[in-house]
């Protein structure tokens, strides 16, 4: 008798109904091929209201689930994460009566919502895992339940007239087993397609690891290139050393170096340029052509009034001649000033000057003598100072040029 | 007269045409043919513009679609101090053309004191 009893009770699904006929609704024994085939997974729940506290959560879910006649409660429940599931029902038809009742894993059922905190978006996002049941939905078993008035209650105390339209006409329908037109949830958020392949583990076709190798791979590269940049930025500024290291030997003035000896030989070119200055200085009175005019000068001057050998040893000679002593120029300075007017008269540059003027004076009467004298000293002063010619022409005498001037004959200078 | 035999006729177009019958059966019968089917919101609009102070009305079509039956709840105070009867009456003037059209009417007319204790 218990072996009958056992067999019927294991060939007798669940959900076989009163007249035997099996319905269209899942069960444990074709709960796989259901799974298989249904599509209402990953439903995701848009538009979401924002929540202020996960309790509000689940009023909205039973405003949505109750038409359909899902009964949800929450399953595990924390600060950020909310799972609810589909209250297990027991239900004794098609059951034997005799038996006493029926293992909880025949009345697990499938259905999921999970409610996820998103902290990047700040909103709670609601997404149903599992569509599936492994029983009958019934509104009518649902409004007998303690929650459901509940439910009622907090919708009067809202005053959401709308809702409560809405399941009074319901609740009236389903007393008087009036047909029931359920609103069809929707899914149009775009998002269920992430959702499965983030809960399969299966990996999208732009695989973050991936993208972050190709950067690192991108950095390593970059990293290279600095490294070539670095290494051309040390090459180029080595020859900016060397041409700091070759200032510096410049600076020092290294014997050894070739440029310290080319700046030696600018060195001995300033050398000649002091002897260039000292020669030059020489030359403006020790000149051959200072010297030939001076002797062209005197001979003019002595041919015409007496020639005759004397004159032969008044010619200068032509050789360089030395700056005088102190002593030596102090006496000349003294000689010049008490023998002004010979020396004067005696100048080269003067000597035509002095010849025309001679000739002019027989034309002329003898006043004009005292005129020309008067007029020559003027042109004088006016061209020339006393004192810094006389100073100049005595610097480069030496005896011999100031002797051979003393052994003229005073008569002749005198004369003219 | 016993051995006489009367034999009903059916009246269609053919035994219009031979008998010269009027233009006005036609026209009828033509009207009557293109009706529209009553529908659920037809009903509703109906009785809001009838009934004052409504406060809900349940219309559902038993006939999935056709048309052809109905059952309406109406709950509203208008009906406060009135008679089952009167209730209905005021409802069937409110629909007296689509009730010509249809197979089968129920009506249930409640006041919302009353209908407060029906629901949960």
């Amino acid at each position: 008798m218990k072996a009958k009893s056992m067999k019927s009770i294991i060939s007798v699904p669940i959900s076989v109904s009163k007249t035997g006929k099996m319905k269209l609704t899942a069960s444990p024994d074709n709960l796989a091929s259901m799974m298989s085939k249904d599509q209402n997974k990953l439903i995701h729940l848009d538009p979401v209201p924002s929540f202020e506290d996960r309790h509000e959560i689940k009023p909205w879910l039973q405003k949505i689930f109750y038409p359909q006649g899902i009964d949800i409660v929450i399953e595990r429940s924390d600060s950020s994460k909310v799972t609810f599931k589909c209250r297990s029902v027991r239900s004794k038809v098609g059951l034997n009566p005799k038996s006493k009742g029926s293992s909880s894993r025949s009345h697990a059922c499938p259905f999921r919502i999970r409610a996820a905190y998103s902290v990047r978006l700040q909103k709670w996002n609601v997404v149903v895992m599992n569509n599936i049941h492994s029983h009958e939905l019934r509104f009518d078993l649902i409004t007998k339940t303690d929650d459901y008035k509940k439910f009622k209650e907090n919708l009067r105390q809202k005053n959401d007239e709308k809702a409560i339209k809405t399941f009074d006409e319901l609740e009236y329908k389903a007393s008087l087993n009036l047909p029931l037109v359920t609103p069809i949830i929707s899914c149009d958020c775009g998002l269920t397609k992430e959702i499965e392949a983030f809960n399969n583990i299966f990996l999208p076709l732009s695989n973050p690891p991936l993208t972050s190798k190709k950067n690192l791979l991108k950095t390593n590269k970059n990293s290279v290139s600095k490294i070539k940049s670095r290494q051309m930025d040390n090459s180029k500024p080595r020859p900016r050393l060397k041409t700091k290291l070759d200032a510096d030997l410049h600076d020092t003035g290294f014997l050894d170096n070739f440029k310290t000896r080319n700046s030696c030989v600018k060195i001995e070119k300033e050398d000649s340029l002091t002897n260039l200055n000292e020669i030059d200085f020489t030359n403006m009175f020790c000149n051959d052509n200072f010297i030939q005019n001076y002797n062209q000068g005197l001979m003019e001057l002595l041919t015409e009034p007496t020639p005759g050998p004397s004159s032969s040893s008044c010619i200068l000679p032509s050789t360089p001649t030395r700056p005088l002593s102190q002593s030596k120029m102090d006496i000349a300075l003294s000689e010049s000033t008490t023998s002004s007017p010979n020396f004067m008269e005696t100048d080269a540059p003067y000597g035509d000057e002095i010849i025309k003027v001679s000739k002019d004076t027989k034309s002329n009467a003898p006043t004009a003598d005292t005129d020309i004298a008067t007029n020559l000293g003027k042109e004088r002063n006016e061209n020339f100072g006393m004192l810094n010619y006389n100073y100049e022409a005595l610097l480069h005498f030496n005896d011999e040029h100031f002797n051979e001037l003393n052994s003229i004959d005073p008569a002749l200078i005198s004369k003219y | 007269m016993t051995g006489e035999r009367i034999e009903k006729v059916k009246i269609n177009d053919e035994f219009a045409k031979s008998h010269f019958l009027t233009t006005q059966w036609r026209e009828t019968k033509r009207q009557r043919h293109y009706k529209m089917p009553v529908t659920e919101q037809g009903l509703r609009e109906r009785i809001e513009s009838a009934i004052p102070q409504v406060y809900h009305i349940i219309v559902t079509d038993l006939s999935y679609g056709c048309g052809q039956s109905f059952d309406i709840v109406v709950v509203s105070d208008f009906f406060q101090g009135k008679s089952k009867l009167m209730r209905s009456r005021a409802v069937n003037k409110a629909v007296k053309e689509e009730l010509q059209e249809i197979h089968a009417f129920s009506c249930k007319c409640y006041t919302e004191e009353e209908w407060s204790k029906i629901v949960v």
